[in-house]
């Protein structure tokens, strides 16, 4: 490798006398309070002290729009080519933006090779630029190596003393120095530039090897991180615009006003955009936010490097910047998918109410985000230094602002838990387990029954239901209480006894003066409805003490309900909450994963469950 | 006789700026008059038409006498087009429905003599609300590359094709500087583009006059500009200076 | 006289803003019916920006009107300086002023050109002329081409300016650009030359009518007003403050008309270039008199069809104004300047002369910055009881001719005022008891 000096400003008339050659000279320049490229008029305005731009330089080998073809109006031999490319120079690409060009080059030579990239790339001579700032999303550590980036023709080191050092990499990069004043670089000035190249490091790193990312994506097909960002996804497509390594586009073909000439262009697009996998006759292949964003981790991470033995993501950090909803973030996302899966994260109490003598109810908040649940699953709640305990979400994933839990002093943590205030935080992990899945049964009708403390987690399956009133059918609600001091949730019962076709009925164990309702066993309330229902039309849904299951289940039996539609929720001991402590385990299945909720079809035959 | 499409303009409550677009096309007029024959424009030309290839509609509908000249347009046209935002969606004209009671809305600007006869009005709807619509040309103004290119698309009888994705992408293409991240916030997200994000390019943020797009992340919109210390009053003030509550049919 | 019985109910007035009806009912020399009516459906703007917040108001009133919604946004803006006690820079002000006059450029050419010449030609439109006088067509579209791009360089775009702002501007132009806009409207005095010039030739079509008229526009010690003045009438001495605008404006509702009218000293009033030209002609500039002498246009001048020659006078003068103000930019530089204030309660009034006439918009804010009440009168408001009286006295006068022609004719008077009908229904709103 041959090594250069020359001062700053011996570089700034350099730059002028190439100004007024032929090729178009191009670099950094100041934008508001960012960067971008852009021709120079003058030396002055290149800023190489730069954080980063606002567009990659692609823009100069795949721009924005241009036209492929030219051609008349219903003729299709008139259809011409249109190769056009000026002659330029580029001052001041990052590394891993150089990294990024050298798999544009490659996906534009392989196989067939585009023209237009590669005649605009041919008459380019690229001068690169170790980065001198730090840039808040930038991971390209992470990402690329020194091999990446050859495909400059010249480097440029800040050596801090108003002097550029120059690594020569190509045969043009030497012909182009020769025409400067640049010396050979001595001894000291190489030691300087050795260690100025690397000086600036990235704020934050991946959280694996990058030759790892292949088999660890193929295995996050179904991750939830996934599902979580791409509900604040605008598919507004500001990510794909600004990435360095993307490079599809949409052609489409454009006529004159006079409507005898016309010509055929390509634009850039991207997949995260709504309709880019839209095809004639209305069927979209990536319909969802989840599904885009999913497809767009696995290009950058598994398919470009799998194909073209290249990164496919330099971690630059544009999209992170540019994106609004600040969920784009490679980064990010392939490290939350790798996150410990034991690690809490932090929660914040929010408002405390009592219900009974023992039992409180309790409305948590995590930061920035909904916890993203589904009615019926549970997540482990630590204190530190006291312990980590599973509890059933109360509260139904429509509701904003939080999630809620009614909690019983029974325990260690739950006595802790119970000296909380509004303001304290705690560990949360989770959602797990299985769920109610009442958005399956639209139109059906809905029969909940509640023994106790589990109405807690049916009331995360009827506020669902409330909330979508509407999409299902007749709703009855069965809730058995020890006596009225340990009714749970009797506001709430009384405004669902007011909703549409929906009948709640409450019974006491034990009653008194003042209650002019049922008493007795919860089996008792059934053959109140048993005219009301009809069960091939529904679905039941049972949560209370172990003990209560078996007899109701006898009656639904009874009643002619088919194994499948009647769910239950079944307790056990959750430690880990991962399938992995063993502690849940119903004969040889994991609560924690396949349950707690389970159709009485799949625990019928089984020893331990009832 | 000509073959070239028979074109029309017409206004309902407006402030006819849409209108205005056709003449600040300056020279490319000639180009379109060649394109197609202008048989009605009644604020540039005194002759009339009895029937049209396709009629342009500016302006809401305010008013149930209006409604019949609508549907007489509409029965004279092949193919109706509603040209501008107050056309297309009701636009700024639908500030009056928000305020909710109409017989206030009335005296605040007739006074006492809110009632009379020549003064009616009702709830503003667009034009697509009362007859059936072939085509929206969106904006407050309209975007004259973007009229001219569904008057192109029709004379060729194809159709138009207009942005389905959000204005945050013409930002990105014209390398401007973030709104959000100058202190400022933009509905740019759910906002359809195809004005070039004018407004974020001249330091404004988007206010939705071409409307929304078709699966809009409203959710996402709210939270992200509560995230950047709006209030709820005015997040909904936002989304009611032009209107963005209703699902836009393209 | 003869017998004859003349009906013109004519609905259908081209080549103005908005929708307008002309009546005639003659019996022989019986004078049954003359009305200018306005059945333009009204959209309510006063209450609709009830409520909103300060920053939103220019937004809203600038869609009042496409063709002045550089007049209503600075109306708008001004009306919200004042009423918070706020000063703008002389920067934000020359910088609206350029802005001003090329909304006047680009609006009376639009008048004379494309909405008034095809009557003097014969024609039904300016399409026609494209073939016939070609020449004069492509000028007229680059007067107007050149009036739009200043909108677009100073205003960000020139219907619904985006860069206008309460106190400032939320971008500037480059020094250069200023250059170029000088540079353009040095070549434009020429261009406009010309078109006076053609205007001249064809001058004798106007129809020779007067009627005394008392003419009401802004006044203003350092220039011809636009931007900026007090409240001049033909038939006052002492001008008025435009705070006191309603002394002037007396708006009433009329039964045939869904806009509401003024009058101050006698029955009606005009607004608009003519008015402009009568109150202050002394202060244009040699050349721009001049040009008005070629054009056989003299103070005071009571004919209203002369309203288009005293437009096309205000573009000499637009033009040569555009020149002084992108020269001082040149001279001393543009920089950036904080557009921050305390919002305060209050109430403020704007009053600009935009091309149509005299505009004005009331407004009062509570302590959070929000509107509470609004107050808005329309040039085109002040003219109609002037249409009206006009018609009054011209139908007698042509009589005598066809029917078509007496048709033509009245199109011709109400044309000549210019109106901008669906602005004017958004009439102001009377106090609230």
């Amino acid at each position: 490798m041959e090594y250069k000096i020359i001062s700053k400003s011996d570089f700034r008339d350099f730059v002028n006398r190439l100004i007024e050659g032929d090729h178009e000279i191009n670099g950094v320049v100041k934008k508001g309070i960012s960067f971008v490229y852009d021709t120079l008029v003058d030396a002055s305005d290149l800023c190489l002290d730069y954080d980063e731009t606002l567009l990659p330089p692609k823009k100069y080998f795949l721009p924005v729009k241009e036209t492929l073809l030219t051609f008349k109006t219903g003729d299709p031999s008139s259809y011409h080519e249109s190769v056009e490319a000026t002659p330029r120079i580029i001052i001041g690409v990052h590394p891993w933006d150089l990294a990024a060009v050298a798999l544009l080059d490659k996906a534009f030579s392989t196989g067939q090779s585009d023209v237009n990239y590669l005649s605009r790339r041919n008459q380019s001579l690229l001068i690169g630029m170790y980065p001198t700032r730090a840039f808040k999303h930038r991971f390209s550590g992470s990402m690329i190596t020194d091999e990446h980036y050859q495909t400059a023709d010249l480097m440029l080191v800040d050596l801090g003393n108003d002097t550029y050092a120059i690594e020569v990499v190509s045969e043009k990069g030497r012909d182009l120095m020769g025409k400067s004043t640049a010396v050979t670089a001595d001894e000291y000035a190489i030691e300087s530039l050795e260690k100025r190249k690397h000086v600036i490091e990235d704020g934050m790193h991946l959280s694996m090897p990058r030759g790892d990312l292949p088999e660890f994506l193929k295995k996050q097909q179904q991750s939830k991180v996934i599902d979580r960002r791409a509900d604040r996804c605008f598919s507004c497509g500001a990510c794909v615009l600004v990435c360095p390594t993307c490079y599809c586009f949409h052609v489409e073909e454009e006529v004159d006003l006079s409507l005898r000439a016309g010509r055929r262009t390509r634009t850039w697009d991207g997949c995260m955009r709504e309709g880019f996998a839209s095809a004639a006759g209305g069927h979209n292949f990536r319909e969802t936010p989840a599904n885009r964003l999913r497809h767009r981790i696995l290009r950058k991470g598994k398919y470009l490097p799998e194909h073209f033995h290249l990164p496919g993501c330099v971690g630059c950090g544009r999209c992170a910047q540019a994106c609004v909803a600040d969920i784009a973030s490679p980064l990010e996302i392939i490290n939350e998918m790798n996150r410990s899966i034991y690690l809490p994260e932090v929660a914040t109490l929010q408002k405390i109410k009592n219900m009974t003598d023992k039992d409180r109810f309790f409305e948590f908040t995590l930061e920035g985000r909904e916890l993203g649940h589904q009615p019926g699953q549970f997540v482990e709640l630590s204190i530190p230094g006291i312990g980590e305990a599973p509890f059933s979400i109360s509260s139904s994933p429509t509701k904003q602002g939080g999630f809620e839990m009614l909690i019983r002093n029974v325990g260690k943590v739950t006595e802790a838990v119970h000296r909380l205030e509004p303001g304290d935080q705690v560990g949360i992990r989770g959602p797990f387990g299985s769920h109610f899945a009442v958005e399956r049964y639209l139109g059906k009708d809905l029969l909940f029954i509640a023994g106790g403390l589990g109405l807690a987690p049916l009331r995360s399956a009827i506020n669902y239901v409330m909330d979508n009133r509407g999409s299902y059918g007749q709703v009855t609600i069965l809730s058995g209480a020890r006596d009225r001091s340990q009714r749970l949730f009797p506001e709430e019962i009384t405004r669902w006894s007011r909703a549409p076709d929906t009948l709640v009925l409450e019974t006491l164990d034990h009653g008194d003066e003042e209650w002019t309702g049922q008493t007795g066993v919860i089996t008792t309330l059934l053959p109140m409805v048993a005219d009301r229902i009809t069960p091939s039309d529904t679905k039941a849904f049972i949560v209370g003490p172990p003990v209560m299951y078996r007899f109701v289940i006898r009656e639904l039996e009874a009643f002619g309900f088919d194994h499948k539609d009647i769910l239950v929720s079944l307790e056990r001991r959750m430690e880990c909450g991962v399938g992995k402590c063993g502690h849940c385990q119903i004969d040889d299945i994991y609560v924690c994963q396949e349950g707690p909720v389970f159709t009485y079809d799949s625990i019928r035959e089984s020893m331990e469950a009832l | 006789m000509s073959t070239k499409p028979k074109v029309a303009f017409f206004d309902f409550a407006s402030c006819e700026g849409c209108q205005l677009q056709i003449a600040n096309l300056e020279e490319e007029i000639i180009g379109l008059v060649d394109l197609v024959d202008v048989v009605e424009f009644r604020e540039v030309m005194t002759e009339k038409a009895p029937s049209y290839d396709i009629a342009f509609v500016e302006g809401s509908i305010t008013r149930k006498k209006d409604e019949a000249r609508l549907r007489d347009i509409r029965e004279r046209s092949g193919v109706l087009v509603a040209l501008g935002a107050c056309a297309a969606t009701g636009g700024l004209n639908k500030l009056k429905n928000v305020r909710g009671n109409l017989e206030q809305v009335r005296r605040d600007v007739y006074g006492s003599d809110w009632d009379r006869p020549h003064l009616e009005t009702y709830a503003t709807r667009a034009v697509g609300e009362i007859v059936p619509v072939d085509f929206q040309v969106h904006g407050c103004p309209i975007n004259r590359e973007e009229f001219l290119h569904v008057v192109e698309a029709f004379a060729l009888g194809t159709n138009p094709e207009i942005p389905d994705y959000p204005v945050c992408a013409e930002c990105k293409i014209k390398e401007n500087v973030c709104l959000f991240h100058l202190g400022q916030t933009c509905l740019g997200p759910i906002v359809r583009a195809g004005c070039g994000a004018i407004c974020p390019s001249n330091g404004v943020g988007c206010e939705g006059c071409r409307g929304i797009i078709p699966h809009a992340n409203r959710n996402a919109m709210k939270d992200v500009l509560a995230e950047h210390n709006l209030t709820v009053e005015q997040i909904t003030e936002k989304f009611n200076l032009f209107p963005l509550y209703p699902e836009v049919t393209p | 006289m003869t017998g004859k019985s003349i009906r013109i109910d004519n609905t259908h007035i081209s080549r103005v803003e908005g929708h307008g009806n002309i009546v005639v009912h003659m019996e022989g020399d019986r004078l049954d019916r003359v009305e200018w009516q306005i059945p333009e459906a009204p959209r309510f703007f006063e209450s609709m920006v009830v409520g909103r917040d300060w920053s939103e108001l220019s937004r809203i009133t600038s869609r009042i009107c496409g063709i002045c919604s550089i007049g209503h946004t600075f109306a708008s803006q001004k009306a919200t300086e004042a009423a918070m006690g706020i000063t703008i820079t002389e920067q934000t002000r020359r910088l609206r002023e350029i802005l001003n006059h090329a909304e006047n450029l680009q609006s009376h050419i639009l008048h004379v050109c494309y909405l008034v010449l095809p009557d003097l030609l014969g024609v039904g439109s300016v399409l026609p002329l494209i073939e016939t006088h070609r020449e004069v067509v492509l000028l007229a579209i680059r007067l107007h081409r050149l009036a739009n791009e200043t909108c677009d360089k100073i205003g960000g775009r020139t219907t619904h300016p985006i860069r206008a702002c309460v106190n400032g501007w939320s971008m500037l132009p480059h020094k250069k650009t200023l250059g170029e806009i000088r540079d353009d409207h040095v070549k434009a005095l020429k261009d406009l030359k010309t078109l006076a010039e053609f205007v001249q030739s064809l001058a004798h079509k106007f129809p020779d009518f007067e009627r005394e008229t008392e003419y009401v526009s802004l006044t203003n010690p350092r220039e011809y007003a636009l931007y900026d003045g007090v409240i001049k009438s033909s038939d006052v001495k002492e001008p008025i403050q435009p705070r006191d605008y309603e002394r002037v404006t007396n708006e009433y509702v009329d039964d045939r008309s869904t806009a509401k009218w003024t009058r101050f000293n006698r029955d009606a009033y005009a607004v608009g270039a003519l008015a402009r030209f009568n109150n202050n002609r002394e202060q244009l500039s040699e050349n721009a008199k001049a040009i008005a002498g070629q054009l056989g246009l003299s103070a005071p001048c009571h004919n209203p069809f002369m309203n288009s020659v005293a437009q096309v006078v205000e573009c000499v003068f637009s033009a040569e104004k555009t020149i002084e103000h992108s020269q001082w930019f040149l001279d001393n530089g543009i920089k950036e300047e904080d557009r921050g204030f305390a919002v305060r309660e209050g109430r403020g009034v704007g009053a600009v002369d935009v091309p149509r006439g005299t505009l004005f918009h009331d407004y009062t804010y509570d302590g959070k910055g929000k509107c509470v009440e609004a107050n808005l009168v329309i040039p085109t408001n002040q003219n109609h009881a002037n249409i009206q009286a006009d018609m009054e006295d011209l139908v007698p006068l042509i009589k005598d001719m066809s029917v078509e022609k007496m048709n033509l004719t009245l199109e011709m008077l109400v044309r000549a005022y210019d109106p901008c009908i669906s602005c004017s229904t958004h009439c102001v709103d009377l106090r609230r008891s």
